[in-house]
């Protein structure tokens, strides 16, 4: 129980690391965002550090789980020496109502009972899910027994393209990190890992939404969220259609923060978000190429009307920095077997239109 | 299914429905292929067992047959 529980320790950290640097240091920050950012955060920057390590021929390993956490405290205590921590906001004071009472006791209720039920499959049962087994559990099996380089045969096997080949690997990283740090390969409780990302979300939602709603309300807009199809059917079978909200949800409160404020700072965490949504599911690429389009329109926009220099740095850093990072995840992996863009089709997303429903209340 | 759920639960060790080069995305495509049945390859791959599957009304009747190893081959 020790090891994953410093696994799940070293997510927080370097998830807290880059959280402050990115978030205006001495800015009040609420709680829940300074803890949901760090999970996302976390579950970004960790897998993709042991991608590249993989890449360099690094086996993930209880030491390499370390090293990340010592360096991550090493930032945090630096960053807390020259007095760049984020403050922590404190707690608004409301005249109590029976009507926000039970609104609040109905929101917890319905948050509760779904953390409860998703918990329960990814602690207590095997993995259930088809797509969980033979895309995520396979390539999380890979991952454990195999560096990246020189590339497993796996990703070369065509028997095996049942097991999309040449989806990325955040996800299964995630999950080898746990299989790692548990020390045994077959523990199905490995995939709760894989919820860290759905906590963050919550946390993150609410923390956004409490900045035009009471908290009564907040906690009722996340309960919605938590009780998606999406979220209850997949999140504890360690699927990645939760986690890619997730990573949507946070690239879209960075973006909205730069198109705000046009900081460099908020376009880094911006391209640092898609890029890893886009290293988690083939469908992060729609919102990649969306805010690079906007990007790139912006600063022309901008460049041509307005001659103003300021827009266009924060534009090309999001670009260089969300193109360097897809470049390092998927240069090892390229398609093979798949044929995605000819099942692009009207039938085949009417019938995934479940899975649309969490990522809608994340970006709404 | 079943061969999914093999290949998740048995890796590293492996189930070769097929050669590597035959793509199975469908179970169509799986029941299509054909066992590799080569004494050399089969030696190369270290495999040792033929398992065979056959669809009965009510589920499904599984056959294994050991496959002996000659190290001098």
């Amino acid at each position: 129980m020790i090891w994953p529980s410093i696994y799940v320790a070293v997510i927080g950290v370097s998830g807290f690391a880059l959280t402050t640097i990115f978030i205006e240091a001495k800015k009040k920050t609420h709680i829940a965002e300074l803890i949901g950012m760090s999970a996302m955060f976390g579950c970004g920057i960790v897998p993709s550090v042991m991608i590249w390590l993989s890449m360099c021929g690094l086996k993930p390993s209880r030491a390499i789980i370390l090293c990340i956490g010592m360096v991550c405290l090493a930032a945090i205590g630096y960053r807390w020496k020259i007095g760049r921590m984020p403050s922590i906001k404190r707690p608004a004071v409301f005249q109590l109502r029976f009507y926000d009472i039970a609104l609040c006791g109905l929101a917890v209720s319905l948050i509760t009972i779904q953390l409860a039920c998703v918990l329960s499959v990814a602690i207590k049962l095997p993995v259930l899910d088809i797509d969980g087994w033979a895309i995520w559990g396979t390539k999380a099996k890979v991952l454990y027994y195999e560096p990246l380089h020189p590339t497993p045969a796996y990703f070369h096997d065509l028997s095996l393209s049942y097991s999309h080949l040449d989806y990325p690997l955040i996800v299964p990283m995630l999950w080898t990190g746990q299989m790692v740090a548990s020390g045994n390969v077959d523990d199905p409780t490995n995939k709760a890992v894989v919820l860290i990302p759905l906590l963050g979300a919550m946390l993150l939602l609410y923390a956004v939404a409490r900045e035009g709603l009471t908290p009564a309300r907040a906690a009722l807009i996340v309960s919605l969220f938590a009780g998606a199809p999406a979220m209850s059917r997949w999140s504890g079978q360690g699927q990645a259609d939760m986690v890619i909200a997730a990573f949507i949800l946070a690239a879209t409160i960075w973006f909205m923060r730069w198109i705000r404020d046009r900081h460099p700072r908020n376009a880094i965490a911006t391209g640092f978000f898609i890029a890893i949504a886009a290293s988690t599911k083939l469908e992060g690429k729609v919102l990649y190429f969306s805010i690079l389009g906007y990007a790139i329109l912006s600063m022309l926009w901008t460049l041509i009307f307005n001659r103003s220099v300021k827009p266009t740095i924060g534009g090309i850093v999001l670009i260089l920095v969300s193109a360097l990072l897809i470049m390092w995840s998927v240069a090892a992996l390229e398609s093979r077997s798949a044929t995605y863009t000819r099942r692009l089709r009207l039938s085949n997303i009417c019938l995934n239109n479940s899975r649309w429903t969490a990522a809608h209340v994340a970006i709404d | 299914m079943f061969y999914s759920r093999a290949v998740y639960a048995l890796w590293p060790k492996r189930i070769f429905a097929t050669d590597a080069s035959t793509i199975i995305n469908t179970s169509t495509q799986l029941g299509a292929t054909t066992l590799p049945t080569d004494a050399r390859w089969m030696n190369e791959h270290d495999i040792r067992a033929v398992v065979r599957f056959r669809a009965e009304p009510y589920g499904a009747r599984i056959e294994s047959t050991n496959v002996r190893i000659d190290p001098l081959q």
